[in-house]
Formats: structure tokens, C-alpha cells, sequence
């Protein structure tokens, strides 16, 4: 069976690796919290938990990768 | 059954990009990996800042919600701008992972939880978990960091 390009792709590139991919358009997502499946951004919203539901409910099966975009702020520990 | 040798070095890109919201474009480049965690039946992945700075290991309150943490217990951190509750759990896996593959595991890892929603956006991964593991090099202009495993 011959899989297509964007099947090699979701099977060897992490979520985070298509975070890193994105480059500068992460930062139209700035301060809101997104959720990642294979190499697609598949939900957005206010709080992790409302993209997490969305893209547990989306795909079921799979882990989803979330994270708030951040800004500049000055974090210090 | 397989045996995989784990990479002695690794080496993970920052996360960077460029917005700007009012104003000039702003610039974010921060030493993040790829971080799994689990608790019970919950499981996601999500990013961790590698904090050379921070002796503990932070967890976003907002995550909490989404392990469904229990056992919380009463605690306090110090930082920059002084003393902070926090709330202190154990998260039964954390897998740091680069492209699918986990490079090393902890288990019951104790996390503190600043009680401040808001009051960081992302897991701190402190000298008391990768830092245990890994000698690490930060390349601040290049824009990546490497891992040695001890």
C-alpha cells in the first residue's frame, strides 16, 4: 500500500514539530490556548480545557497536543 | 522485543516567531521541548520551558483541570517578585519527547502548581526533573538547546 506524502508526514512529525513549523503565523493565536492533532491546528478557544473537549470530540483516538501561545511577557520564577 | 538505544545528545529547536498585537513586531524565543504528561486515564502533550533558573517543576493551574489532579496540598514557591501559593501534586508520567518519540520518562513527578490562574502560560521544567537527567547547553543565537544524557 503506497501512502500518500501527507500520511509520511503526520506519521513522523510531532504536533509541536508543526508548532515549530509555523513560524510566524503562531502569532496570530497569541495569549488563546490551541490544540494540535497530527499537523493540524484543530481547535482555539479561551482555556484548555474548552480545546482539549473540542479535539478529544473531533479525534477520539488520539492524544492532543495544547498549548497557550505566548506573549512577551517577562517570566521570571 | 526490540532494544533501542537511547540517544546520548539530543538537540531541540526554540520556539520562535514574531507578532505583534499594537506596535512594533515582538519577538518571542523561548527554550521550549515537547512535554507528555499523564494522570490517571488523562493524558496530552503540551510545551515546557527548560528553566535553568527554577529548582522546582511548575504546572499551569489551567492544566490541572484537564488531568483532574487530586491530592493537592498546600504550598508556597519563591520567585522574582516574592513568596506564592501554590498547590503541590504528583503527575504519574512526564515523557519529554522529540519528533514521536519520547527521549526519557519520569514517573510520579511532584509538581507545584501556582494557585494564581494566569500566572505562568506554560510547564516550567526545573533542575529537579530534566536537569537530573540531562546536562544542557543553551544556544541562545542559534536558537536551540542540547541535551547530554548523564
Amino acid at each position: 500500500m503506497v501512502e500518500s506524502r501527507e500520511e509520511m508526514t503526520a506519521k513522523t512529525i510531532s504536533e509541536f514539530d508543526f508548532v515549530l513549523s509555523m513560524g510566524d503565523k503562531l502569532g496570530e493565536y497569541v495569549h488563546q490556548w490551541i490544540a494540535v492533532v497530527d499537523d493540524k491546528l484543530v481547535a482555539k478557544g479561551r482555556t484548555p480545557k474548552e480545546v482539549y473537549v473540542k479535539a478529544r470530540k473531533k479525534h477520539p483516538t488520539r492524544i492532543p497536543f495544547v498549548m497557550k501561545v505566548p506573549a512577551d511577557e517577562v517570566v521570571l520564577l | 522485543m526490540t532494544w533501542q538505544k537511547k540517544p546520548k545528545s539530543i538537540t531541540c529547536k526554540y520556539l520562535a516567531y514574531r507578532f505583534s498585537l499594537e506596535g512594533p513586531p515582538k519577538y518571542i524565543r523561548l527554550p521550549m521541548v515537547h512535554v507528555y504528561l499523564k494522570s490517571g486515564d488523562k493524558e496530552f502533550t503540551t510545551i515546557g520551558l527548560v528553566d535553568s533558573g527554577s529548582t522546582a517543576t511548575f504546572l499551569p493551574c489551567e492544566l490541572v483541570e484537564i488531568l483532574e489532579l487530586s491530592n493537592l496540598q498546600d504550598s508556597s514557591a519563591r520567585g522574582a517578585g516574592g513568596v506564592f501559593p501554590t498547590w503541590l501534586a504528583k503527575v504519574d508520567v512526564l515523557k519529554l519527547i522529540k519528533h514521536k518519540e519520547p527521549f526519557d520518562t519520569f514517573q510520579n513527578v511532584r509538581v507545584h502548581i501556582p494557585k494564581q490562574t494566569g500566572a505562568i502560560p506554560y510547564v516550567v521544567l526545573g533542575r529537579d526533573t530534566i536537569f537530573t537527567h540531562f546536562d544542557i547547553t543553551f544556544y541562545e543565537n542559534k536558537r536551540k538547546m542540547t541535551f547530554i544524557r548523564l
